[in-house]
């Protein structure tokens, strides 16, 4: 159905993608995985037409498409995701499904302008399908939120209903489970699989969920800096040496039993808080802590509330009811600036890096708060903990690959001196050896006497780093306890970690 | 006499400047609604202006016939500037069809058909209320489908992310190129109605603060909905005028008008927020 036939793409002088062959056929679900990167959403642009091959041939159901516009290629049944999100945000998911059909409506703007009963009976249908859709992806009862105000991981599915309403025959995925916690992540295979039985469809997919790879996929293609290193099936590809060096790395995250920590005195208590947007609270009556040394996890379902409580915490999201206190004193309602001032450092979801500006901007911006004169050395000692950023230290952030910017965003967070780290989702998005790396440096960092409070949508991960854990359901703590017994309870087992 | 001629009798020209001015706001909003900010729209009811009274004052020709050939020379320029202007964004697009207007400022300047700089004078008086008016629901009707159709949606698809208007299939030059094309027929049209009830038209109806003036009127009402422009541009019309007996602080008061509104309904007066309820944003 789709062939890539030696594809290069160079960038200036860096070249992306490197001479990279392969094949899907018609009813075939490939994965696509590789280290940050190494090119896989660029090899995606050039499948739907958003970037140009510099050499090689793509076809697709024996056509050459090389060079084509994105909308003629969706024409001729091509449709993806995005890595980033790319929703309507404004529009409500009813609208964004709408919009998918555009391609497959024909009613021209006079027939619509004198209400022509061909364009009535069009937008009937259209509004039916794309109910349909919404429904099949399970946002039916969401159908007229504003897309920007939706979860996650509920954008991501939304992201799926709208490509499947252009009518592909294949679908392009890129990393539709990123954001997604375990049970979420097992709805999402299953509605892969569902896909190609029930709509015989092709899919191709770039993914760093092992579980969805490894449980989804016919074959997988394995990029590292632009080449194909390995293909085959997922058992032959899990096997290969040469994969596991580049992208699963060696340990499975958590082999290195942490000595687990009882609470200290409390850093970070909430008591009784209630937060939210507009006149909707998202957390309600919600108490925690976090003492000295600790690592605490906070976990639950996309929507949760875990973002707004970091939010709260940071003084993004004012606080409607209950008490903040950081080291005993009260900073429910102290501006965000001065509560970094304080030492609450909060490195956010997604990681928003100052895209704009150069590695050692981004790390000087950190320590915006501090008035003391350590912070050149506090540079050169995060230079030297993060060799990456060393290497790095004048390219600009938005450059930088995920895993990087990640670096960058967790080193930003630390140039402030931070009291408390807090962080969100350190894991989004990034390949397995990176994820490890990731958290080997969390686990550093606390080993040096900084608290965490960590948001985290892999659960075990999350509960195997660390100490104490609070499970959040629809704006609730419902459970709490030590995050080993967490990990063997039955009802967390069965909620998130599947 | 009835009361109400005799109020339109007194009034008869601001009333046919707010029509005017509510058609202009929906030439700039037809643009604004697949996202692109061009300020072309003066010049372009200048050329549709022009067009008309050249054609009604020399050739006698009737006023639909005028209007028309107006509206389809604007047409066909705006579709002109709009193939290029495609590569442009944002503020660059903004200073291109300014740019666009100096030049169709300079031109009717030194032509001799377009008057030089005293302008056509004397064009017959063939505009009425109605003419206006109906032009004006008419181009309401219009837009009040357009925002339920795919077309509609699809220039509000290129608007808030263009790659994924391209992703769903959206042919986003196609629907920029007829949005230009859309907006010069509505200023072109507009033009030509102004100038026969003016009577004259010069070349500062090309100027840049024309073109900031239509502006003005499409973020002063809104520009979620096609009602947002044409309460704007009604309200902002007649406005000044209303004000008069404020003398030399008029244009004060203009100024502080605009301030408070774009701090205190960021959205224009006629803001969805208003009407649709407030959403939880996370």
């Amino acid at each position: 159905m789709l062939e890539c036939d030696h594809v290069s793409v160079a960038f200036g002088g860096l070249v992306a993608v490197d001479d990279v062959s392969f094949a899907v056929a018609e009813g075939e679900i490939v994965g696509l995985i590789g280290p940050n990167g190494a090119g896989k959403t660029t090899l995606f642009n050039v499948i739907t037409g958003f970037l140009r091959a510099t050499s090689g041939r793509v076809r697709f159901r024996g056509d050459a498409i090389g060079g084509e516009r994105p909308d003629r290629i969706t024409a001729r049944g091509i449709a993806r995701t995005f890595q980033n999100i790319r929703l309507f945000r404004e529009m409500t998911a009813l609208e964004n499904v709408v919009i998918g059909r555009h391609i497959r409506t024909r009613a021209t703007l006079l027939e619509a302008v004198l209400a022509a009963p061909a364009h009535r009976m069009e937008e009937a249908r259209v509004r039916l399908r794309a109910r349909e859709l919404l429904d099949l992806v399970g946002l039916g009862p969401r159908a007229h939120d504003p897309a920007g105000s939706l979860p996650y991981g509920d954008q991501r599915r939304l992201e799926i209903a709208r490509a499947l309403a252009t009518e592909p025959r294949l679908l392009l995925l890129d990393e539709p489970a990123a954001g997604m916690n375990p049970a979420e992540t097992r709805a999402l295979t299953a509605l892969i699989g569902s896909l190609r039985r029930d709509a015989g469809l092709t899919i191709l997919l770039i993914e760093h969920d092992m579980k969805v790879v490894m449980g989804v996929c016919d074959r997988i293609a394995v990029l590292n800096f632009g080449r194909k290193i390995a293909e085959g099936t997922p058992l032959e590809v899990r096997a290969d040496t040469a994969v596991v060096e580049a992208y699963l790395g060696g340990r499975t995250a958590g082999a290195h039993p942490r000595r687990r920590v009882a609470a200290g005195a409390d850093v970070l208590a909430l008591d009784d808080v209630s937060a939210g947007y507009g006149p909707v609270d998202v957390l309600h009556r919600v108490s925690l802590r976090v003492g000295e040394g600790q690592i605490v996890a906070l976990i639950g379902a996309n929507g949760a509330g875990k973002t707004t409580l970091l939010r709260t915490v940071s003084g993004l999201v004012p606080s409607r009811r209950g008490c903040i206190r950081f080291h005993g004193a009260p900073i429910e309602r102290v501006r965000p600036d001065r509560i970094v001032g304080r030492g609450v450092a909060h490195v956010p979801e997604g990681r928003q890096v100052l895209a704009r500006m150069t590695v050692l901007e981004n790390l000087r911006a950190g320590a915006y708060a501090r008035r003391d004169r350590e912070v050149e050395d506090d540079l050169a000692s995060m230079l030297e903990r993060f060799p990456v950023l060393r290497e790095r230290q004048r390219q600009i952030a938005g450059t930088l690959s995920g895993g990087e910017q990640q670096m960058l965003a967790i080193a930003r967070g630390l140039m402030s001196r931070p009291r408390l780290l807090m962080l969100d989702e350190p894991s989004l998005g990034l390949a397995p050896i990176v994820v490890e790396r990731i958290f080997g440096i969390i686990q550093e960092l606390n080993a040096r006497g900084v608290p965490i409070l960590l948001v985290e949508q892999n659960a075990h991960l999350a509960l195997e780093t660390a100490d104490w854990a609070y499970v959040l359901e629809t704006g609730r703590i419902v459970k709490q306890g030590e995050a080993d017994r967490l990990l063997g309870d039955e009802s967390v087992r069965r909620a998130y970690l599947g | 006499m009835t009361p109400l001629l005799s109020f339109y009798n007194a009034y008869s020209t601001l009333i046919l400047f707010s029509g005017v001015a509510a058609l202009l706001a929906l030439s700039i909003y037809v643009t604004l609604m697949a996202g692109q900010l061009s300020l072309g729209n003066a010049a372009l009811a200048a050329i549709g202006g022009y067009a008309a009274a050249i054609l009604t004052r020399n050739f006698h020709a009737p006023l639909w016939a005028a209007l028309l050939s107006g509206a389809g020379l604007a047409t066909a320029v705006a579709t002109i500037i709009g193939i290029p202007s495609l590569r442009l964004r944002g503020v660059y697009l903004a200073i291109a069809t300014l740019a666009f207007g100096e030049v169709v400022r300079v031109i009717a300047l030194n032509l001799t058909i377009t008057g030089g700089a005293l302008g056509l004078v004397g064009i017959p008086p063939l505009v009425t209320f109605w003419h206006v008016y109906g032009t004006l629901v008419l181009a309401a009707f219009f837009f009040y489908r357009l925002e339920r159709s795919r077309v509609g949606r699809a220039f509000a698809a290129i608007r808030e992310d263009e790659t994924a208007a391209q992703a769903m299939g959206i042919r986003v030059t196609y629907y920029k190129v007829l949005a230009f094309a859309i907006a010069g027929f509505l200023a072109g049209l507009s033009g030509g109605l102004s100038v026969h009830f003016t009577y004259i038209i010069n070349p500062s109806q090309a100027s840049f603060s024309e073109a900031v003036n239509i502006l003005t009127y499409a973020i002063f009402g809104g520009t979620a909905t096609f009602l947002g422009p044409i309460v704007g541009g009604i309200v902002l019309t007649v406005l000044p005028e209303s004000l008069r007996f404020l003398r030399e602080y008029r244009l004060l008061m203009n100024g502080a008008t605009l301030v408070l509104v774009t701090i205190y309904l960021p959205h224009g007066v006629l803001s969805p927020r208003l009407w649709r309820g407030r959403h939880a944003r996370v």
